[in-house]
């Protein structure tokens, strides 16, 4: 009795649409003349458009069909705790389907859409993501899906990861927390950078740098305030190769244990240091430094490439070729960080614009000094030279960090306000 | 060049390329090291090494691919036998299937396509490739790390390691095993044990 027209699009596309009319209503029969106008090729089809109708579905061609009725029912008016509307509709039809007796659901008008190959017709539809899953009937009402080990390809991916993901990785499974535990190629390089070094102590360093089994290249604890001599020592002791060293932050250490360290380990083998100047050091202990790192790298050339302040680089990277951070201000003769000046105008006159930011104050962004242009003290009492401040107000929402001059000192994006003096 | 051809050469030249001879006890033997392969090539002139050889490898399932000799030498371990001296048929690759061969060849096309990616344009052309090129499901990926893993081409590697770890980075244990499908084989205790341990990465 023409069962599948009800969902036929050419019987019920969106212009017959219109006020439901009563079925038993066969006395109006005089009043078929306006129904001609509908195309209708039999009563049939008119019967099977009033039901339609009745019903409110607003049964176009296919495409929107579930999208309309789905934003018009309620998502879960019984509490059945289901996530999508199909499964409303299914039910909610089949029990038209019992009243009326020949309203036949047509599975395939969804399940061609969806494409779904589960015979039982049961689905989800997530209206948020739009994502079908078909639920797989067992014995839990769970979707199965096969787990097991991890597959090799990813342990060659770990060498890509930091610490902080080494770590979270050897906890998912067996298997990676051998991997990751006994492979010393992860832990050649090893840097503890700053909101991770606060509760870093000597047992956490010595159980990581053992991983390393001896071959330990470089080593960075910035910020590690619970860091001692005595750690370090056992560090020095058991990874001879020790080459890269990086303290800057690391207030439990002393310059001597640091120098009682290095000469150990029979002048070691440290080819670069970081100390970050915030060491109280003295004359002495500085040239006895330089002529140990100076021993280590005889095959190294001299003049490295000048080195400009910025104001988010606390330490600098083992990237430039200094064996040393710090060296004697030219100006004040104080053990320091020297910074060179990136300005045009200083450029030529490479000595006279060499020094300490206690004696020539720079941009924070920029590093250039302030001798020919005029600059700005932030909130953060940081300094900017004009340019870097136009730089900046042109493009307010740029996270780059050679903008973002709020909260250098503790590496943090923040939007601070800016209090605007000028000078100079 | 030619020039430079003395009887040395011409002997060497006869005993690896002419009909082999009979040959007998006393005559020196066939090995050439690497590098003096490596060396004589360097100075012999394109019409006796071509240039534009074809090398043809075959996957694990049996198909042949058929690329120039500058492609498959992105790959380390093709070049150190086509340099030994094994690729005079085709190269078995068994560690390989046809659909990863493929997607590694379409690599190493491109990548030796692109001129030294000095100008701009050419390497972002290069950087969209690749970002096009890892966007493949899971089980593909981890195929291609082996792949270029036992192939040693570097820059593949790299790339797709470093896909995969950007897929770990800042998952907690249970995202990594939700992403990767892995089963938590840890007892209680030795879980807590681990995440004591660690504790201090993650205050």
């Amino acid at each position: 009795m023409g069962d599948d027209l009800l969902c036929d699009g050419t019987v019920c596309s969106q212009d017959y649409v219109f006020s439901p009319i009563k079925i038993g209503a066969w006395t109006d029969w005089c009043s078929m003349d306006d129904y001609k106008d509908m195309g209708f090729e039999s009563f049939d089809d008119c019967l099977n458009l009033n039901l339609n109708l009745s019903l409110n579905l607003n049964l176009d061609l296919n495409g929107e069909w579930k999208d309309d009725v789905i934003n018009k029912l309620p998502s879960d008016p019984f509490e059945m705790n289901v996530s999508g509307g199909c499964t409303m509709i299914r039910g909610w039809v089949q029990e038209v389907d019992e009243d009326i007796g020949y309203v036949q659901f047509s599975e395939k008008i969804i399940g061609d859409e969806i494409s779904l190959d589960d015979a039982n017709g049961f689905f989800l539809f997530d209206e948020i993501s739009k994502k079908v899953g078909s639920l797989i009937k067992k014995d839990g009402d769970e979707v199965e899906v096969e787990v097991g080990e991890p597959h090799d390809a990813l342990f060659l991916a770990l060498g890509h990861l930091g610490i902080r993901d080494l770590l979270s990785v050897e906890r998912v499974c067996k298997s990676f927390r051998d991997g990751v535990r006994h492979d010393p190629l992860l832990w050649r390089n090893i840097s503890i950078d700053q909101p991770v070094g606060e509760s870093f102590t000597d047992d956490s360093l010595l159980r990581i740098t053992n991983r390393a089994n001896g071959s330990l290249q470089s080593l960075s604890l910035v910020k590690c305030l619970k860091i001692t001599d005595m750690g370090l020592k056992h560090v020095f002791q058991q990874n001879r190769g020790l080459m890269k060293l990086n303290v800057v932050g690391c207030n439990g250490l002393s310059m001597e244990g640091l120098l009682n360290n290095i000469k150990a380990s029979g002048g070691g083998s440290i080819k670069q240091l970081r100390i970050g100047g915030l060491h109280s050091i003295t004359m002495e202990q500085f040239q006895e430094l330089n002529k140990l790192l100076s021993l280590n790298n005889k095959n190294k050339p001299g003049s490295p490439k000048p080195r400009f302040f910025h104001g988010g680089q606390l330490y600098l990277s083992f990237d430039d070729n200094r064996p040393i951070d710090i060296e004697a201000c030219p100006k004040c003769h104080q053990l320091r960080q020297v910074y060179d000046c990136p300005a045009a105008s200083c450029g030529g006159k490479h000595n006279n614009c060499r020094a300490c930011t206690f004696c020539i104050p720079r941009c924070t962004s920029c590093g250039c000094c302030f001798n020919e242009r005029d600059y700005i003290e932030t909130f953060c009492l940081d300094l900017l030279c004009l340019d870097c401040l136009t730089r900046f107000l042109r493009f307010p929402d740029c996270e780059d960090e050679d903008i973002s001059v709020g909260g250098f000192r503790q590496r943090q994006r923040q939007q601070a306000s800016y209090h605007f003096c000028l000078y100079g | 060049m030619l020039k430079n051809l003395n009887s040395k050469h011409i002997q060497r030249f006869s005993y690896k390329y002419l009909p082999q001879f009979p040959i007998s006890p006393n005559s020196p033997k066939l090995g050439f090291s690497r590098s003096q392969i490596a060396n004589y090539r360097s100075n012999f002139p394109t019409t006796i090494m071509s240039s534009s050889k074809t090398i043809v490898l075959r996957s694990s399932d049996g198909e042949t691919f058929e690329v120039d000799e500058a492609v498959a030498v992105e790959s380390q371990t093709i070049k150190h036998m086509i340099e030994d001296g094994c690729a005079d048929t085709s190269i078995p690759l068994p560690n390989v299937t046809s659909k990863i061969l493929s997607k590694v060849i379409e690599y190493c096309k491109k990548h030796v396509e692109t001129p030294n990616a000095d100008e701009k344009v050419a390497e972002e052309d290069l950087k969209s490739f690749d970002a096009d090129f890892v966007k493949v499901d899971q089980s593909t990926l981890f195929d291609l790390i082996l792949a270029a893993n036992y192939l040693n081409i570097k820059s593949l590697l790299d790339l797709t390691c470093q896909t995969v770890a950007d897929m770990i980075k800042g998952k907690t244990p249970e995202e990594i095993r939700k992403t990767f499908n892995i089963k938590n084989d840890f007892t209680p205790e030795e879980e807590e044990e681990v995440r004591r341990e660690n504790a201090w990465a993650f205050e």
